[in-house]
């Protein structure tokens, strides 16, 4: 078996104190692995999105341990631990947040140059992956002036830009029609089998649930479904 | 990245044209005002600068400037001359007086004694005529603005003729010609400066005979001139100031009339409107922005890279709402040159607004940074 690309151990979550409460994940245990793209899926309220920003190390987890290729985040300082994401982690947000004063290879290229790299050269690598995306013919308008489905395109390409070995995407068709929808889940599974990345999808979009290699299933803070590597 | 963070400046057009356009008005503000306020102190003590041979003064310790002074008598010029170290020493007297001009447009001139023998004093600049000419009987010399301005005849269609030399008319009930014209500091008021010798001086104004007002002095070239001044002092009715000692007294009298307060408050305005217009329109654009930065938090941005992103787009909008605000201070200065306007823009001008302008945007930087600061990537969450 191949070593999981995220691991966590007994994560336990909760915001507010005492009466206002809430245990927003209650120990969760699981494994994610390269080549396969993994649904996680649930209810409002389930704990999905703590439990993916819990993963791209944004949210810090009351107890338990999560690791990320191998390398468990809380040993790691704040330095280090956002060095290591920015190398290893690729997220794309439900909001995309793609800055509409940049062009689409600006935007794509920040994580480049966020690291440090030339402007040249991170645009010039910005570009072969909105070329993945087919959307490189489009680099120099505002994202703005995109399409939702190519507008996610982006956010996708900013996410594999610094050739992440993990993609996180919080809900990335909630806000695309079917056939777009479709089409960024074809993008995604592409992804997963022929780059060896470890794709987690999160999502309550049943359309797209066909596309998935595992689907985990979260309710009420717990996993109830698919822990096992299937 | 720096150049992302110009773009996402830029982008953001309105906002960025307001912040540039605060700086600008402040600067412009700032600078204009104080400007024209130096244009003024300077004029109060033209008497100084104008006449730029002495190196002291001598006074009645009651005087405090042309406009306050009290005359000594006339002995006390000899007791000037007779210090040791003196090299020479002249009388100087100025007054305000009336005159008629032929057309008879009445005016309060500002009129200037000069010693007949040397006539020091008298205006390094001349235009038209001779400066030697004012020893003849009744002769004066006018300032261009006047002679063109003031002075000038004006005809029932509205043309204006200036004043030229053989013109004359009426000081104080006597007979003046016109000698000479020449170039000078304009007066505080918008009054004619009108130079004479001593003795005619003395003829125009017969109520003040044998009285003198200033005594230009200069020391010998190797001559301590505080020794001299001290040695002036200790004569309890006079009292001996260096040329920059008599600027100074005589811009603190001037300051008195509360000049000071007026140009303060325009100055204040325009610091209040450089904090408020600049700091907020820039918070504001910051926090729209604000989830872009918490994106590049989360994707691996630090404090010290996104600090460094909004000090360039503060530094940015600041050098040109500057360069603007004090190129149309510098644009007005040129426009009002050789008018009755005042206007004086030293380098210390430039650097006391630059630093005003630096302290404005070091506000709207930290105030933006410490916001930016506080953002977490949690902020992403749910959105």
């Amino acid at each position: 078996m191949d070593q999981a690309a995220i691991k966590c151990e007994g994560i336990k979550k909760s915001y507010g104190e005492d009466l206002i409460r809430v245990d927003a994940l209650k120990g969760i245990d699981l494994e994610i692995y390269p080549e396969k793209l993994t649904l996680l899926v649930g209810p409002s309220g389930s704990g999905k999105t703590t439990l993916l920003f819990i993963i791209t190390t944004i949210l810090t987890p009351d107890e338990g341990k999560l690791f990320l290729l191998g390398q468990e985040m809380s040993q790691m300082s704040e330095s280090k631990k956002a060095e290591f994401c920015r190398k290893s982690l690729g997220i794309v947000f439900q909001s995309l947040f793609l800055i509409p004063t940049l062009s689409v290879v600006e935007n794509v290229s920040m994580p480049l140059l966020v690291a440090g790299m030339p402007q040249k050269e991170a645009q010039d690598k910005a570009m072969v992956f909105l070329k993945k995306m087919q959307i490189d013919h489009r680099s120099e308008i505002s994202p703005s002036h995109l399409s939702k489905g190519q507008q996610q395109r982006v956010a996708i390409a900013r996410a594999l830009v610094n050739d992440s070995k993990i993609i996180v995407c919080d809900e990335p068709t909630s806000a695309l029609d079917q056939a777009a929808g479709l089409e960024i889940m074809a993008v995604l599974k592409e992804l997963a089998l022929h780059s060896g990345k470890a794709v987690l999808v999160v999502t309550h979009d049943h359309r797209i649930f066909s596309f998935a290699d595992r689907i985990i299933h979260i309710n009420d803070g717990q996993i109830t479904a698919g822990k096992e590597h299937e | 990245m720096m150049t992302l963070a110009l773009k996402m400046l830029i982008g953001n057009r309105a906002s960025c044209i307001g912040v540039i356009f605060g700086i600008f008005l402040a600067t412009l503000l700032i600078s204009q005002q104080s400007a024209i306020f130096l244009g003024l102190v300077s004029r109060s003590y033209r008497l100084v600068t104008d006449i730029p041979a002495p190196n002291i003064w001598v006074v009645d310790p009651a005087t405090e400037s042309d406009e306050k002074v009290r005359g000594m008598p006339q002995g006390y010029l000899d007791v000037v001359r007779s210090i040791p170290n003196v090299e020479w020493a002249v009388p100087i007297n100025v007054m305000d007086i009336p005159m008629t001009t032929p057309t008879g447009i009445f005016h309060i001139c500002q009129l200037y004694g000069i010693d007949d023998a040397t006539l020091i004093g008298a205006p390094t600049q001349m235009v038209a005529g001779d400066i030697r000419d004012l020893r003849r009987e009744g002769a004066v010399i006018i300032d261009v603005y006047s002679a063109n301005g003031l002075l000038a005849k004006v005809l029932p269609d509205g043309t204006k003729i200036p004043v030229k030399i053989g013109d004359s008319f009426e000081i104080n009930n006597h007979h003046a010609v016109v000698v000479g014209i020449c170039k000078i500091t304009q007066g505080f008021y918008p009054q004619p400066i009108i130079f004479t010798s001593y003795n005619q001086f003395n003829y125009f104004a017969s109520f003040s005979k044998n009285s003198i007002q200033f005594i230009a002095a200069k020391t010998r070239a190797d001559a301590n001139v505080d020794a001299v001044l001290k040695q002036i002092n200790s004569y309890s009715v006079l009292n001996g100031l260096t040329s920059d000692q008599l600027k100074w007294r005589i811009a603190k009298s001037f300051l008195k009339t509360g000049i000071l307060i007026n140009f303060g408050l325009s100055v204040a305005l325009g610091i209040i409107i450089g904090f408020s217009i600049t700091g907020q329109i820039f918070y504001v654009m910051t926090l729209q922005n604000l989830m872009y930065y918490a994106l590049i938090k989360a994707i691996g941005g630090n404090q010290k890279l996104i600090s460094q992103m909004i000090t360039i787009q503060v530094v940015l909008v600041g050098v040109i709402g500057f360069l603007l605000g004090t190129g149309a201070t510098m644009l007005w200065g040129m426009a009002i040159k050789d008018t009755t306007l005042a206007f004086l823009f030293p380098w210390q001008l430039l650097l006391f607004t630059g630093v005003i302008v630096l302290i404005i945007c070091l506000f709207t930087t930290g105030l933006s940074i410490h916001r930016v600061v506080k953002t977490d990537p949690k902020a992403l969450m749910g959105s």
